[in-house]
């Protein structure tokens, strides 16, 4: 009776024992895995990352992202310092400008960039200690001029007159501009962002840094670029840099400027924020006909996964980047999002016909991919504020940029300039 | 008894404990990371000597900024002072409404600094703000406020000044409550006016509480930050440059937090020198 009792019990306790199991297997194939995602602006704004995410659920039930909103100010200071701390999210929005924290940060992309090359352009521009692409390019898109064709009619101007170079786009904007007394009240032309003075640097065939990797601003094409913009300013009074102070884009919303070096991004947000504003695009003019650079490409790009994340995250998040990756629908709204072209080869053409799109994919060939230090980007404004609202002289606001970026470590400029399809014509 | 002993050594080791960990602790690390290439992001700390320290004596942004910073601490000081007491004096001498007087000059001080500075940033907008039109009406025009070098800093100055009287003259009332009366009334029997008591027996009397004011302004405007970051980045060009601005940009946007901490030591040097200074003339010392 006892070995029956024992054979009974033991029994049971087998029983038990797998049935807990069972239940602990189902209960793994049952837990749903949540991700933290961090993003700088809300479902309006990136509505097709919002999306993205959504069909990403809609076909893995047991994956959930959390996303949480940041104000876009703080984002770019906060999350590389959580990332690096141990904390923040899981995944998150990237920006080329903070590649340089940000990549020390993230996980690698089990992809290799040969592969990708088939069907990307420009794939492996990110990549980890192992050579393995830590973000993808997923859209290209860059500056364009914006002109508000309501100025444009008023002032007698059609398609024609629209400018190819700089010549051309004074003398249309010497037509747009708008003065009470002595002030400019509406600029013909608000050219107050940084970009103006890179990228026509860059359209006199002159590298942003030598060599050594030492800026090239005070070079004689960066002189030349300063001394135009004095002409905007103070000769032909096109200009005033404080109606855009640094974004051309709000004298543009406010209708003080007729013409804005602005981005493409911009396009969908004019359309969202003002829907009497009428606008159009066209491509940034030419120092030359042989200039070998337009612009500067800038890119979105594939969101990060963080370095924290656990295997089994990182094995969702790579099945994620490979599923935006994949999926044309997503590419194409990113795309169109972001008034881009895709860097899906395939893609190329397929976005949305607008004359933004148009400009970009006027200018392509000539778009030097670049990621411009946060330093750079400061130096070159507050040298372009020193010649426009300060009156320094060429010479005085070009000695103190350069004085100013020899702390700065300048060679991740090389490294992009040398990659780049005409750098031969590059000095 | 030994139980309050032990409650004062407990609270006692808590205080040491708590800023150690806060205060003495990251100022030591600040001190130690002024001498290296420190960037946490990408986890560097390599000692480089003095080089940061060489950088930023030879650096001319560090030199503007520091003047900058001396200029802003001694107009807004000033200000502050001079305004606040000024006002306090007339608050105090009137009868009817004192309170609503006294909330309607602290109001400025509860709002927050962000707030304010975004509304005075409109004021002063060349093409749309307030006091344009009103110069405009009086045929002044284009004058650019933030935008002119001459003028950024002092309009950051004037609004700061706006917003943090109003501390300054609830501080300078409560001082001349504690005037006594009996001596005032002494005064005017022995024939004192108005002027002679503001000086012989006021301004003594109010002496602590004077230079209460002035220290923790001193102290406070040195680390003036917020209103520059919000209303002109520091620009135009770098004319606007304080060092606590230099210092965010240096580290948060740099992330060069060794550079960052050279220029944070040597703040921390200035303040340092001004308020002992001050703690002299306090003591009645000679300097």
């Amino acid at each position: 009776m006892k070995k029956v009792l024992l054979v009974m019990g033991l029994v049971m306790l087998l029983s038990l024992g797998l049935v807990a199991g069972q239940v602990e297997e189902i209960k793994a194939a049952d837990e749903v895995e949540e991700i933290t995602v961090w993003i700088p602006g809300d479902e309006v704004e990136y509505s097709f990352f919002y999306k993205m995410f959504k069909e990403y659920e809609k076909v893995n039930e047991n994956v959930e992202f959390k996303v949480e909103q940041q104000p876009w100010g703080d984002y770019w200071t906060k999350l590389p310092l959580e990332l690096q701390s141990g904390r923040g999210p899981e995944l998150f929005m990237a920006h080329t400008a903070y590649s340089d924290v940000l990549l020390p940060n993230s996980k690698e992309l089990p992809f290799e960039v040969s592969e990708l090359e088939k069907r990307f352009n420009n794939p492996g521009i990110f990549v980890g200690e192992n050579g393995k692409p830590v973000f993808i390019p997923v859209v290209y898109y860059g500056s364009v001029m914006y002109y508000n064709v309501d100025h444009w009619q008023e002032a007698g101007l059609t398609e024609k007159d629209i400018p190819k170079t700089w010549d051309q786009l004074e003398e249309v904007a010497q037509k747009l501009t708008v003065y009470d007394g002595e002030k400019v009240v509406r600029a013909g032309f608000d050219y107050s962002t940084w970009y103006t003075l890179a990228d026509l640097i860059y359209q006199q065939g002159q590298g942003l840094v030598d060599e050594n990797g030492e800026t090239t601003i005070d070079s004689e094409a960066g002189v030349n670029v300063l001394e135009r913009i004095n002409k905007w300013e103070d000769d032909l009074r096109i200009s005033d840099f404080t109606l855009g102070n640094g974004s051309p884009e709000d004298s543009f919303l406010r209708y003080q400027s007729s013409i804005i070096y602005g981005h493409a991004w911009m396009a969908n947000w004019f359309a969202a924020t003002d829907e009497e504003l009428n606008f159009e695009a066209f491509p940034i003019p030419v120092w030359s006909q042989d200039a070998p650079v337009i612009t500067r490409a800038d890119m979105e790009l594939t969101f990060g996964i963080s370095k924290n994340v656990n295997d089994k995250q990182y094995e969702v998040l790579v099945d994620f980047t490979e599923f935006v990756l994949n999926n044309d629908q997503i590419m194409l709204d990113i795309a169109n999002g972001f008034s881009g072209v895709s860097s899906r080869k395939d893609l190329v053409g397929e976005g949305k016909d607008t004359s933004t799109v148009n400009a970009i994919n006027a200018q392509m060939d000539k778009m030097i991919p670049m990621v411009l230090p946060r330093e750079y980007e400061t130096v070159i404004r507050q040298t372009m504020e020193e010649v426009a609202v300060m009156d320094l002289s060429v010479e005085d606001a070009l000695s103190n940029a350069v004085q100013q970026l020899s702390l700065s470590d300048l060679t991740s400029v090389n490294y992009y300039e040398e990659k780049y399809e005409h750098a031969d014509q590059l000095k | 008894m030994a139980s309050q002993r032990a409650l004062v050594i407990l609270v006692s080791v808590l205080m040491i404990l708590f800023y150690s960990i806060f205060s003495i602790g990251p100022m030591i690390y600040a001190f130690v990371g002024s001498f290296a290439n420190w960037n946490p992001i990408k986890d560097t700390f390599q000692f480089i000597s003095f080089n940061n320290y060489i950088h930023l004596f030879n650096n001319p942004l560090f030199w503007t900024s520091l003047k900058n910073t001396i200029y802003f601490v001694a107009v807004v000081v000033t200000g502050r002072v001079v305004l606040g007491f000024i006002i306090a004096l007339g608050l105090n001498s009137i009868r009817k409404h004192k309170s609503f007087m006294r909330s309607l000059y602290f109001l400025p001080v509860i709002m927050p600094i962000v707030a304010v500075a975004l509304v005075w940033k409109w004021l002063y907008d060349p093409n749309i703000g307030f006091f344009q039109m009103v110069l405009s009406a009086f045929g002044i025009t284009n004058v650019k406020f933030l935008f002119d070098k001459d003028l950024a800093l002092p309009s950051i100055m004037l609004m700061t000044i706006w917003k943090d009287v109003g501390y300054a003259v609830i501080i300078f009332l409560a001082g001349l409550m504690d005037v006594p009366q009996s001596i005032i009334e002494a005064s005017e029997i022995d024939g004192a006016n108005k002027r002679q008591q503001l000086w012989n027996i006021i301004i003594p009397t109010l002496r602590p509480t004077l230079i209460f004011v002035i220290i923790t302004s001193i102290i406070s405007y040195f680390q003036a930050f917020t209103q520059i970051f919000i209303m002109t980045k520091g620009g135009p060009g770098t004319s606007t440059h304080v060092l606590l601005y230099l210092i965010y940009r240096e580290a948060f946007q740099y992330y060069r937090f060794g550079y960052a901490s050279a220029i944070t030591v040597c703040l921390f040097i200035v303040i340092m020198i001004v308020t002992f200074i001050q703690f002299k003339i306090m003591k009645g010392g000679e300097v």
